[in-house]
């Protein structure tokens, strides 16, 4: 069509095509279908990131993220055995990540929808992912921003746990004792940064950008 | 290396910290006590070393008086001159009179929390570290040593930064996360400054770089006066407080770790624009 007629008619022929129930319905559709193909799309992502695997891989995994020098985030985030943290951050990929108010808009000829506030996902995000030896702390942003090691002396077998390493409230005490600890076993020493949330929900929201400008084909009689 | 970006940011926000802490929380308390000698090594001979049983004194919120048998004494006193030295809480004679038999007592402002720069890991400091007792624990005046970190303190780390695209024409948007460890040595205190930081979303404050910094290599100030708040006025906003995410370690978990030391956490996301090129 577009060789046979000139661009500016075509525009006109879409925003006069857009007016009919008919396109309107296949171009929302449309839209909605383009959505749920990005949404699937990063979940597909998160669930396949490399941080999110080596933790749903629990205490025994391997540093497949590269994240530490040795050990496994598991462990060194402070997670229990029976955790499953990565469930809350799907909940809320899920539940608000979501579009409505889906509309055409005859003059551009484009479909508009209210697009998911990624701050505010963020937001739920850091919420939903406290430590819980700090509460207000948030793991899945200290993945990106910086992870305090403290979660392993606290939880770890070779930790405060362990009774000859803890001194029943002498804490700061404890200091030589942890240290030979720190040496063995799992104890992982200093955290990398990784890109994580940030990222996968960013990403998303480009895409979402992307689909507020395009055109969707359909079909009818302008009459 | 010449000063770069990350220095000046860092110097600017433990600034920032030191004074909105001060000026917006009150968190300093005044002080009349005796000051002690103490052997510093790093001195050279002929100068002396006195120190109070706290540290840090306040700077920028009036001087500290310093008197030798209740006499007020002048820092430019040729038989007694001395310098002050802010971080460590005290003073340095070097004037020609000066010995290590002193009687000098002094009013001064001593700050509710130390700041202190730090790249250390937060395990590191909360379990490996060791920190001076400070006499506010264990209530018996003396000397406390010079150079040694003395708690209540704040420990800030710049963790991150990190730049991406704000506007054409090469403009960036920096983001800096600063990483605080808090030390107090009551509920209080901590929730106090808690509460303060919380508040300072959104907040700016100026870049100060090395040459504006208040405090010299002694630790004194490097002009007559200082003040922060002239500062505010004389210089343009540079960075914003993005977000603030406050938290304190449970109280089962202080129990195990930190028994005699209430922790929490200060975390800022920094945000500045700036031109990368021009830096």
């Amino acid at each position: 069509m577009s060789k046979d007629v000139p661009e500016a008619d075509v525009a006109s022929i879409r925003r006069q095509m857009s007016r009919k129930p008919e396109y309107k319905r296949s171009m929302m559709s449309g839209a909605i279908a383009d959505f749920e193909k990005i949404k699937a799309k990063m979940m597909s992502e998160f669930n396949n990131h490399k941080i999110t695997r080596e933790i749903e891989d629990g205490p025994n995994a391997e540093n497949t993220s590269g994240s530490l020098h040795k050990g496994n985030l598991f462990s060194f985030i402070g997670f229990v055995q029976g955790d499953t943290p990565t469930d809350e951050i799907r909940e809320v990929l899920q539940t608000m990540f979501v579009i409505s108010e889906v509309r055409v808009v005859s003059r551009t000829a484009r479909v508009w929808f209210n697009l998911p506030d990624r701050k505010e996902i963020l937001s739920s995000i850091w919420d939903k992912t406290h430590l819980s030896w700090a509460p207000g702390r948030s793991w899945a942003d200290g993945i990106e921003t910086g992870l305090s090691g403290l979660g392993q002396y606290i939880y770890s077998p070779t930790g405060f746990r362990k009774p000859e390493i803890s001194l029943s409230g002498t804490g700061l005490q404890a200091k030589q004792q942890l240290k030979s600890a720190r040496g063995k076993g799992n104890f992982a020493g200093s955290f990398k940064t990784k890109k994580y949330m940030r990222e996968i929900v960013e990403n998303a929201g480009k895409e979402l950008w992307k689909l507020r400008m395009k055109q969707y084909p359909g079909s009818g009689t302008i009459t | 290396m010449k000063v770069q970006f990350n220095h000046e940011a860092v110097t600017s926000f433990t600034l920032w910290f030191d004074n909105h802490l001060i000026n917006k929380g009150e968190g300093f308390s005044d002080h009349e006590t005796q000051l002690y000698y103490v052997e510093d090594n790093r001195l050279p001979d002929g100068v002396f070393r006195y120190s109070s049983p706290y540290k840090q004194w306040v700077y920028g919120y009036g001087t500290p008086e310093i008197y030798k048998s209740e006499i007020l004494l002048n820092k430019n006193d040729p038989d007694y001159g001395y310098w002050i030295d802010y971080e460590n809480g005290g003073i340095v004679f070097f004037g020609s009179s000066a010995s290590n038999n002193l009687n000098i007592t002094a009013k001064y402002k001593v700050k509710d929390f130390n700041i202190y720069n730090t790249n250390l890991y937060e395990d590191d400091l909360i379990v490996e570290k060791k920190f001076e007792t400070n006499s506010r624990f264990n209530q018996t005046l003396q000397a406390i040593s010079p150079y040694d970190q003395v708690l209540p303190a704040v420990f800030i780390n710049s963790e991150t930064i990190e730049n991406k695209g704000f506007a054409f024409g090469g403009q960036s948007e920096t983001t800096i996360m600063f990483k605080s460890v808090v030390m107090a040595e009551n509920m209080y205190q901590l929730d106090g400054i808690s509460s303060i930081f919380a508040d300072t979303h959104t907040v700016h404050f100026p870049l100060i770089g090395f040459d504006d910094h208040p405090i010299n290599e002694k630790g004194d100030l490097k002009d007559e006066s200082f003040s922060y708040q002239s500062k505010l006025a004389e210089k343009s906003p540079f960075f914003m407080i993005d977000r603030v995410v406050t938290a304190k370690v449970g109280e089962g978990v202080r129990q195990q770790i930190s028994p005699s030391i209430y922790l929490g956490f200060l975390d800022f996301e920094v945000i500045s624009v700036r031109f990368l090129q021009q830096s």
